[in-house]
């Protein structure tokens, strides 16, 4: 009767261990897999730092048009510090074009401008060019996805 | 220093539990279960999750979508908070109706009550976090019905909304109230609730009519088994329906379209019945009332041995509370 017990117990607690590991493992294999973020949740859930060359390839006034995720973005270097922005116009979404000369975006579709910080100057646009953070880390030139304001 | 572990280890292993206890038994170890599930999902779930209007709703979308097992994630945490409020009210019920909060567990009844708003606060605070239209209007609707409520209202609303309306600052608030508040809450009476438990165990059913005490059954593997069971087929039900049924993510929050018809948490619609049917000042008292007669209950019926009129008065008082509550929330859902 004792042996007959303690075989139970044994058998029991052999089942309930193997039950627990079996669903434990899975779990933690589950567990692990969410920890790995995939590239789409990354890009969504920003910012993400782009690259876009080093801060003495743009003059003083000068501009640089890049593409940062497939999107054209004017990089502008001002006085201080410089400026990142969506070279699609708010209009109709024509690329616009940096002005050194008169510190302006031009839009060459329906003449629409911006300044320098991409807010309406003139023409057809109601809302301002998407504005992007720029910044130089260790001697480049980043652009800053997933926090772009509109301002 | 290790002999002595052994010794509690082996006092442990050897441990009894009453040989009458039914199903119903395992309703307080299952709901830890999945209080526990609830903070690993929880946890998991504050690794993507922004606590902003701006991107609340667009990091639950990353969640849902993009992150891997993020919708089964997200599934448990949701289902698995409702089972667990509807567990530890069926936990409360057997807790009643077995009179297992008579002496010496008169403090840990309070505890569970304790235990009991702290686990629907956090279902409240949690509701939000989504930041879709669901979210908003329902909780509005909350607001509402706990602004409805005199004097009482007035301290919830300024406490947990800082008197603000639904935005960023109350999503913020809400957050900080469902991660950084809430847990140590939990964790610190759910700690003193286990204690007790372990330090004076389960209560001993009164055998049927005739029937004779049997001897105490070992805690395993007698119990742990049954408690593997009850585990699994609960589990396997809130593992089905986060598989079936994926949580409702609607638009993202809109302050400038109502969502029509929207209800408040199953939980909280015999509030807003009541609501519904008295003034705010008698809510306010049946609320109050509720609660302190609920910790007010061991103190109520102290000694073992009671009169039947008294066994059936005790009955009949449970049953209206658990029928008027559930007539309560029917109405409000069919409302």
């Amino acid at each position: 009767m004792e042996d007959e017990s303690a075989t139970r117990r044994s058998f029991l607690s052999r089942l309930l261990a193997g039950t627990l590991l079996t669903g434990g493992a899975g779990v933690f294999a589950a567990i692990v897999a969410y920890l790995f973020p995939p590239a789409e949740a990354g890009s969504v859930l920003g910012p993400r730092r782009v690259k876009i060359g080093s801060p003495d390839e743009i003059l003083p006034g000068e501009g640089k048009l890049t593409l940062v995720d497939e999107e054209p973005v004017w990089v502008v270097r001002l006085t201080r510090g410089f400026a990142a922005m969506s070279a699609l116009c708010t209009h109709q979404g024509c690329i616009v074009k940096w002005d050194p000369q008169g510190r302006l975006f031009r839009c060459p579709c329906h003449e629409g401008q911006f300044d320098e910080h991409g807010n309406v100057v003139s023409g057809l646009p109601l809302r301002p060019l998407t504005r992007f953070r720029v910044g130089a880390l260790r001697g480049d030139l980043f652009v800053f996805r997933g926090d772009e304001r509109q301002i | 220093m290790f002999s002595s572990v052994r010794e509690i280890f082996r006092a442990e292993w050897e441990r009894t539990v009453p040989a009458h206890i039914n199903l119903l038994h395992y309703l307080g170890a299952v709901t830890l279960i999945f209080l526990l599930l609830e903070i690993t999902t929880g946890i998991l779930l504050m690794i993507y999750y922004r606590p902003s209007a701006g991107e609340a709703y667009y990091s639950i979308g990353v969640i849902m979508d993009e992150v891997r097992f993020g919708w089964l994630i997200r599934a448990l945490h949701r289902w698995g908070a409702d089972l667990l409020i509807l567990l530890s009210f069926l936990h409360l019920i057997r807790v009643y109706f077995s009179r297992a909060y008579q002496a010496p567990r008169q403090l840990n009844w309070n505890v569970g009550i304790v235990l009991l708003i702290v686990i629907i606060t956090f279902g409240f605070t949690g509701t939000l976090l989504t930041w879709d239209q669901y979210a908003y209007w329902s909780t509005d609707s909350a607001r509402e019905i706990i602004s409805g409520v005199s004097v009482l209202g007035d301290i919830v609303l300024t406490l947990i909304w800082g008197g603000w309306q639904i935005g960023e600052e109350v999503l913020l608030r809400f957050y900080a109230f469902h991660v950084g508040v809430l847990p140590w809450i939990v964790v610190a009476f759910l700690f003193l609730h286990v204690l007790l438990v372990w330090r004076f165990g389960i209560k001993e059913p009164v055998p049927l009519r005739g029937g004779r005490r049997l001897p105490p059954v070992p805690f395993f593997p007698d119990f742990a088994i049954n408690l593997l069971i009850a585990v699994l087929i609960t589990g396997g039900l809130l593992l089905s329906i986060a598989i079936f049924i994926p949580p409702p993510l609607l638009e993202r929050a809109d302050p400038l379209s109502p969502l029509l018809h929207t209800q408040p948490r199953w939980y909280l619609l015999p509030v807003r019945e009541l609501l519904e049917s008295v003034s705010g000042g008698t809510a306010a008292l049946c609320i109050i009332g509720f609660v302190a007669l609920l910790f007010l209950v061991p103190a109520l019926d102290r000694r073992a041995a009671q009169p039947t009129w008294k066994l059936i008065l005790h009955r009949g008082i449970g049953l209206l509370w658990v029928v008027g509550w559930v007539f309560l929330g029917v109405r409000g859902y069919l409302r």
